[in-house]
């Protein structure tokens, strides 16, 4: 089996999150006891999130800039695995938040921000439902695309800090830092975030690969 | 003809359109007025009086989804035949400034009147006016630049009329959730201190959405 060598890490990283997420040393914390292990799931979704969503903007942007239709099927690869990496961080947060603060949903603005941002990327989805033109769809998805993201940013990085939230380091509350104390949670926290992105990666390149492939062969055939 | 007096004859086309058709204005009589009217029947039948607080969310209730109808409609013309003629004539930019101006005046017409509904309905309990003024403009500003290109966008994916509030309404909320902490703060007599970081990312959130759509818009454009 012949695969990219970041593959390789991809596989050996998220083989170290899970044995050592699972089984590894975490600090004693008053509430949050075990569940401070979900860190090395929920956190690294919105990273990942983020930085796919950001990544299929580069390639809206580029397709703008060069209608190449491969540009097109890259962006909307990068946004599906985000929506599904999206939907993971809210699950994760919800199931933890439940454990934490009591409750699945608080409306807390982070929780709030999330559910819109996974409206923006569906609707992008169902817009790019309902064009059948390619080249019509892959300039109208960018165009949204774009202007979506501009809106998110604030959403997600600005206003939250307006209001209070539960969330670590907004409303007066503390950063992780007080969290990890003893250093134990850091160890595989970072690499976390690094594993899942790369995760996400992947499956956008298949994702990618699957349709390029189609492409060529559609064109083939016409 | 200079840029100016370019934006000047778009926006006066529109309005004169309107002026002819009165489609807009009916279509935001009806929804409007019947919104209020029901909005009063429900809380006569209940005998219940409308607090401050409750016609506040009433009126960003009613204002939000008027909205959608302000704007759904404006951009059809464009994506019709005549595009080929304003293809030649006028430069993209001119034609989504216009368009942004247009939306504003008529997002205007709209809110003023949900509040006179509203007000003719429930009386007016806001005390401090001119923040919930200065609020209205903000939110009519807020909506135009949200909303004007993703009217074109939907204008131009087809003849789908519910695309514009699912595709609008997500990219709206940050707007709204300011603009609701806001006139909630004008109701409260907080005063304008309080107000000001607001309406300071308000208008950076505006400026980014006018910029992006400034420069997005040329790319619908081109066929």
């Amino acid at each position: 089996m012949k695969i990219a060598w970041w593959k390789w890490l991809t596989l050996a990283l998220m083989l170290y999150v899970l044995v050592m997420g699972f089984l590894g040393p975490v600090p004693r914390l008053h509430i949050l006891n075990e569940t401070i292990r979900n860190l090395y799931f929920h956190v690294p979704m919105w990273f990942g999130m983020i930085l796919l969503f950001a990544t299929s903007v580069g390639y809206s942007i580029h397709y703008l800039a060069t209608n190449r239709i491969e540009s097109d099927i890259r962006a909307s690869a990068f946004t599906q695995i985000g929506i599904l990496f999206g939907f993971l961080g809210l699950t994760t947060g919800m199931l933890w938040a439940r454990f934490t603060w009591g409750e699945y949903w608080s409306n807390d603005p982070k929780q709030n921000a999330s559910a819109i941002a996974l409206m923006i990327y569906l609707a992008l989805i169902l817009l790019r439902g309902s064009i059948s033109g390619v080249r019509e769809r892959a300039r109208l998805s960018a165009v949204y695309s774009i202007f979506a993201f501009a809106v998110l940013i604030p959403l997600i990085f600005i206003l939250p800090r307006f209001t209070d939230s539960l969330h670590p380091g907004n409303g007066g509350n503390p950063g992780f830092n007080p969290y990890d104390q003893s250093g134990k949670l850091r160890p595989v926290f970072y690499p976390a975030v690094f594993g899942w992105t790369l995760m996400g990666v992947w499956m956008a390149d298949l994702l990618i690969r699957v349709r390029i492939l189609k492409n060529i062969q559609t064109e083939n055939e016409a | 003809m200079n840029i100016l007096s370019q934006i000047f004859v778009l926006i006066s086309k529109d309005f004169r359109i309107e002026f002819r058709q009165r489609v807009l204005l009916a279509t935001l009589l009806l929804f409007v007025g019947s919104a209020s009217f029901s909005l009063y029947q429900v809380f006569f039948a209940a005998r219940a009086r409308v607090n401050p607080l409750i016609w506040i969310g009433l009126f960003w209730v009613v204002l939000l989804f008027s909205s959608f109808q302000a704007v759904s409609r404006s951009f059809n013309k464009e994506m019709d035949r005549l595009f080929w003629y304003y293809f030649f004539r006028v430069k993209p930019e001119v034609l989504i400034i216009s368009k942004l101006l247009y939306h504003f005046l008529v997002l205007n017409l709209t809110a003023w009147m949900a509040v006179f509904f509203l007000s003719v309905f429930f009386r007016n309990p806001i005390p401090g006016f001119g923040l919930f003024a200065l609020t209205l403009e903000l939110a009519c500003l807020g909506l135009a630049s949200g909303l004007t290109l993703v009217a074109a966008i939907s204008a131009r994916a087809g003849k789908n009329a519910g695309l514009l509030p699912v595709l609008g309404f997500p990219l709206i909320i940050p707007t709204l959730l300011l603009v609701i902490k806001l006139s909630v703060n004008a109701l409260d007599q907080l005063g304008w201190e309080l107000a000001l970081p607001h309406i300071f990312s308000l208008v950076a959130l505006d400026s980014v959405m006018i910029a992006l759509s400034f420069i997005l818009f040329p790319y619908l454009w081109r066929q």
